[in-house]
């Protein structure tokens, strides 16, 4: 009885010793990954996933950098409860893609997100905020690669969005940087295709 | 009596009222002397002062913006044109009273002047912007509601002068596949093309035919190159000056090229 109590004690303690580091493991893998899609806005919401939540494909638009041109990348969101953090998902996954290598995201670094909504009318509201862009970082050029990845990406994976809408600081604002005109108080940009397809 | 003495006062009357005539014709003759009948045009560098606009390393957006500017307006001058600058110096400009005094001017055209960046390095001037026009202008009647500001009318004068400007400048100027969907329903686009319909602010509220024009890139390597040339600037600025009367139907009396001496 004595001799077996070593064995009991040490098979306890490495039994012990595993379930910490598989615990330790889940919990940076999943519980951080969860964090970082975290709305700073929306702390108090339903999470953006669960464990347990089904994958789901969805597209956004990136650059190819060897010819500047938009393209769709294929990354994954979670099938969460409501369609409203599917689409705060992806519009994370869109702002935090890549940014090095041969295929990026045509968002510059320092642009945050503040919060996003979704009207009864259809129209997805991204509020940002820019004043941590390094000035004279956004041209024109850029302002319209972001704009129009924007509004594609939340457009072609969500019939339901009509419209797409950029707030700056949760006001309307002239311009993204500068140059590109996001419109009056009470207009938003159409996702319409009539005349322009990627 | 009475009659000789009606006939005096009509005499001076008439008199005074000749007098009158002639100095009212020389009056207005004079006056006419001090009227620039030159087409006028309007030149706006982008930014100035604490607004620098984009940079690329040392290159920085508003020093090329009024380099180009000064060069258009020194072609513009050499060929008959009155030209205003919206600033002629490295000075901030109020937004108000830049759309003033460009919408208050007599100009024929208006040619706002911003060099871009693009980060991936492989766009390449020169590239020209129209307003969209405003959602009534357009073919499509829906929900939506105006987004451009333009009318139907005014978009069609400033894509046609974006049009021959860039025609000049061996341009591609089929519509951009950037061109915002607030364009009128039927315009091509091209993959390649260097003409765009895009909301811009330096567009939005100018009542003329206007188009801002994107010389280089600072961020090419190949236009930086181009555009460090001693007669580049001068080529460039002569091509708009060219394309502009084009649009405007003024026939230039423009030097023969000779031997050893750019176009």
């Amino acid at each position: 009885m004595n001799s077996k109590f070593p064995v009991v004690k040490v098979t306890m303690a490495v039994t012990a010793f595993f379930l910490i580091v598989f615990g330790v493991f889940f919990f940076l893998k999943f519980h951080g990954k969860a964090k970082s899609l975290e709305l700073a806005h929306n702390a108090n919401s339903t999470p953006l996933f669960e464990t347990g939540d089904k994958p789901m494909k969805v597209y956004i638009k990136a650059v190819e950098m060897d010819n500047g041109k938009l393209f769709n990348l294929q990354e994954t969101i979670y099938q969460s409860k409501t369609r409203i953090n599917q689409m705060r998902q992806l519009l994370l996954v869109f702002l935090n893609g890549p940014r090095t290598g041969k295929d990026q995201v045509p968002v510059p670094e320092g642009l945050k997100l503040n919060d996003f909504y979704f009207t009864p009318q259809g129209t997805a509201v991204v509020d940002i905020s820019t004043d941590q862009i390094m000035p004279g970082k956004m041209g024109f050029y850029e302002e319209v690669l972001f704009i129009r990845a924007l509004i594609e990406t939340m457009s072609q994976n969500f019939f339901e969005i009509k419209q797409v809408k950029v707030l700056v600081d949760g006001k309307d604002a002239k311009t993204l940087a500068g140059h590109y005109a996001l419109g009056s108080a009470d207009l938003g940009a159409p996702v319409v295709q009539n005349v322009n397809s990627f | 009596m009475f009659v000789s003495h009606y006939f005096n006062d009509k005499g001076i009357h008439l008199k005074t009222s000749l007098f009158i005539l002639l100095l009212s014709v020389f009056s207005w003759g004079f006056a006419q002397a001090d009227v620039d009948t030159r087409p006028q045009v309007v030149i706006d560098p982008g930014h100035g002062g604490s607004d620098t606009g984009s940079k690329e390393g040392s290159e920085v957006e508003k020093t090329w913006n009024l380099k180009i500017a000064e060069a258009l307006s020194k072609a513009f001058e050499a060929n008959g044109y009155q030209v205003l600058m919206t600033r002629t110096s490295d000075d901030d400009l109020d937004s108000e009273k830049r759309i003033n005094t460009i919408n208050t001017s007599n100009a024929k055209v208006v040619l706002s002047i911003h060099a871009d960046r693009e980060w991936t390095g492989t766009q390449t001037g020169p590239f020209f912007v129209v307003e969209p026009p405003n959602q009534s202008a357009t073919a499509d009647v829906d929900s939506i509601q105006p987004l451009g500001a333009i009318t139907a009318l005014q978009y069609h004068a400033s894509l046609k002068l974006a049009r021959n400007i860039g025609q000049k400048l061996g341009a591609n100027i089929s519509m951009s596949d950037l061109s915002d969907s607030r364009g009128l329903a039927g315009e091509v686009v091209s993959p390649n093309g260097k003409v765009a319909c895009l909301p811009h602010q330096s567009l939005r509220y100018i009542s003329k035919p206007a188009v801002v024009i994107t010389p280089l890139f600072i961020t090419s390597a190949s236009d930086l190159k181009k555009f460090g040339e001693s007669t580049a600037i001068d080529d460039f600025a002569l091509k708009v000056v060219v394309g502009v009367s084009d649009n405007l139907g003024i026939v230039l009396k423009l030097p023969t090229p000779t031997a050893g001496v750019a176009k």
